[in-house]
């Protein structure tokens, strides 16, 4: 379970960049979470997987406080996570197989564990047949793979994704969220996606948590299904939605009080 | 354990191959810095082995007043020169050892001899001799002061300039080869930090699936103690054949007059200390770099 208790951050150079966020995931969730550039995203996943720590409020993952890790509890706090890129950061000189295994060699893992388990997740995202091959003779898509399978090798109980399908077209997109969903179900692994790709959103609805200047302005359960949405969360018309629906919200609880 | 040993050495092995180059470079630096360094302890230890050996033969020659005379006296003189500070030995001359001496010494001028056979202008004396050549100025000062004793003489303001000379040389040489090191230091840091940056990816995926700290440096201290120790191995062999070239052609004097520090086991000491600088330098300049790459994220 994560949760976020009145958590807000604040860059050293003064940026606030997210204000009294409050939020409950649960184990083997699938959650999106969308907002334009610059509204928070990156920096709530960095406050979850340990890199920053809240300026204030707190993050339990797991009845572990987050922000409360000696520096030195963090690596083994971290195994707990897997993270995935939109630039992949895969080792060029290693082939796919190396690249996997790689990560669970720096923790330490015996070499029959790892030719077990590397073979097992090349399986689950269908590039058993590529282990020989190098990251640069892949496709974007397939490279995408390579680093889901590495942040999946140590099984972690929570996968983060920030904008994994960034540099992917929209049908390489959906086979990879087809795979983050197959991992959900299959690992039972949490999985949070960060994403402005709202099309792939749409087409695989789940719960997405909206963020806009640092505050959580929706929590919809079932996602955009119904929504009438631009394909680009960064256009102005959909600003112009979600902003008119914030304000809404707002008014409503100014009337409530 | 020893699997995970093994193949930190191969991946600092595996570094230094890789930025070949950079290595290289640095590990030429090193040479340079580390050479000047073993330079420099061989002329400050030989150094100090000389001072040593000037100290040790000074001592003061202090001669007894007329007046003091008998045996129960001299004893007494004797115990007070003894619990100065810094006084090693007291050895007792009298004067008619020293007009011995003197004849022995002078056997051409006879009849002076035969003059003053029975009117002995010499005085008692007690050869003093120090525990440490920096006492010197101060126990002469303090026999000066002793009653009974009429005059102190030594070996001449000469040996004091020279010791002097000598503690310069000595400390100066102790401030350079601490210069280097630090120099040393830097330059592996240089390299190491370049190293890194271009292992950036690694350090990134190492740290975002929870490798430690101390797993993630390991490597580049082992990258940084190879070109530490391949920097040494140049310095070491020059100095060797130069000293014992050195030794050869002066007999293991220094101009004939000092003794140098006999090659063994003395160059053996120095290349164990080189090598010892060496990983220190490596393990300290690489540690620095990447303590500071790895503060860069949580
Ligand atoms: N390292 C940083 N230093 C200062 N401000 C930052 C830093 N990283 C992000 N920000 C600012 O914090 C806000 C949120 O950024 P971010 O979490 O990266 O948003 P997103 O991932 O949604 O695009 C933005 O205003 C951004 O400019
Ligand atoms: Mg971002």
């Amino acid at each position: 379970m994560i949760k976020f208790k009145k958590v807000s951050y604040t860059y050293k150079k003064g940026v606030h960049a997210l204000f009294d966020i409050n939020l409950n995931i649960e184990d083997g969730e699938f959650v999106y979470i969308i907002g334009k550039t610059g509204s928070g995203k990156t920096t709530m996943i960095s406050l979850l997987d340990g890199e920053l720590v809240p300026s204030s409020g707190s993050i339990i993952v797991s009845n572990i406080n987050v922000g409360k890790l000696k520096n030195s509890k963090v690596p083994l706090y971290r195994r707990n996570i897997g993270v995935v890129f939109q630039n992949y950061r895969l080792l060029p000189k290693k082939t796919v197989f190396e690249n996997v295994a790689y990560a669970m060699e720096v923790i330490d893992t015996p070499t029959k564990k790892i030719n077990q388990r590397v073979r097992e997740v090349l399986k689950l995202v269908g590039l058993s047949d590529k282990y020989k091959s190098l990251p640069g003779e892949l496709s974007g898509g397939q490279q995408q793979r390579v680093a889901i399978a590495r942040a999946i090798a140590n099984k972690p109980k929570i996968l983060i994704a920030d904008e994994p399908t960034g540099n992917l077209d929209s049908d390489t997109s959906n086979d990879i969220i087809a795979l983050f969903e197959r991992i959900n179900k299959e690992e039972g692994t949490t999985i949070l996606i960060v994403t402005h790709d709202l099309q792939t959103v749409k087409e695989f609805p789940k719960r997405t948590i909206e963020l806009s200047s640092g505050h959580i302005i929706r929590d919809l359960p079932n996602g955009l299904v119904n929504e009438n949405i631009p394909k680009n969360i960064n256009s102005d018309d959909y600003f112009d939605t979600t902003a008119k629906l914030y304000f809404k919200e707002e008014i409503k609880k100014d009337e409530n009080v | 354990m020893f699997r995970r040993l093994f193949r930190h050495i191969k991946e600092g092995f595996v570094g230094v191959g890789r930025h070949f180059g950079m290595a290289f470079s640095s590990s030429a630096s090193v040479t340079i810095a580390l050479f000047l360094v073993g330079l420099f302890l061989v002329l400050t230890y030989n150094l100090t082995i000389i001072t040593k050996d000037i100290e040790q033969s000074i001592s003061l020659s202090a001669l007894v007043d007329y007046d003091v005379t008998g045996q129960g006296a001299i004893n007494n003189l004797e115990k007070e020169l003894l619990n100065i500070e810094g006084v090693k030995e007291v050895e007792f001359r009298s004067k008619d050892d020293e007009f011995t001496y003197y004849v022995e010494m002078y056997p051409d001028i006879k009849e002076f001899n035969e003059y003053y056979r029975d009117r002995n202008p010499f005085h008692d004396a007690f050869l003093v001799s120090v525990e440490d050549g920096s006492m010197l100025e101060s126990v002469k000062e303090q026999v000066q002061k002793v009653n009974g004793i009429d005059s102190v003489h030594d070996g001449g303001s000469n040996t004091y300039l020279l010791i002097n000379i000598l503690e310069k040389v000595r400390i100066f040489g102790g401030i350079l080869v601490v210069a280097l090191a630090v120099l040393a230091i830097y330059l592996i840091y240089n390299t190491i930090s370049i190293t890194i940056r271009a292992r950036d990816n690694e350090i990134w995926i190492m740290k975002n699936v929870g490798a430690k700290n101390g797993y993630i440096r390991a490597p580049f201290l082992v990258e940084g103690i190879i070109i530490g120790v391949l920097g040494s191995i140049v310095p070491i062999i020059v100095l060797i054949i130069i000293y014992l070239y050195l030794f050869n052609i002066s007999n293991g004097t220094l101009l004939g007059v000092f003794t140098l520090v006999p090659p063994y086991p003395f160059l053996l000491q120095l290349s164990l200390i080189l090598v010892g600088v060496g990983i220190l330098v490596g393990f300290l300049g690489s540690y620095l770099s990447v303590s500071i790459q790895l503060r860069n994220k949580r």
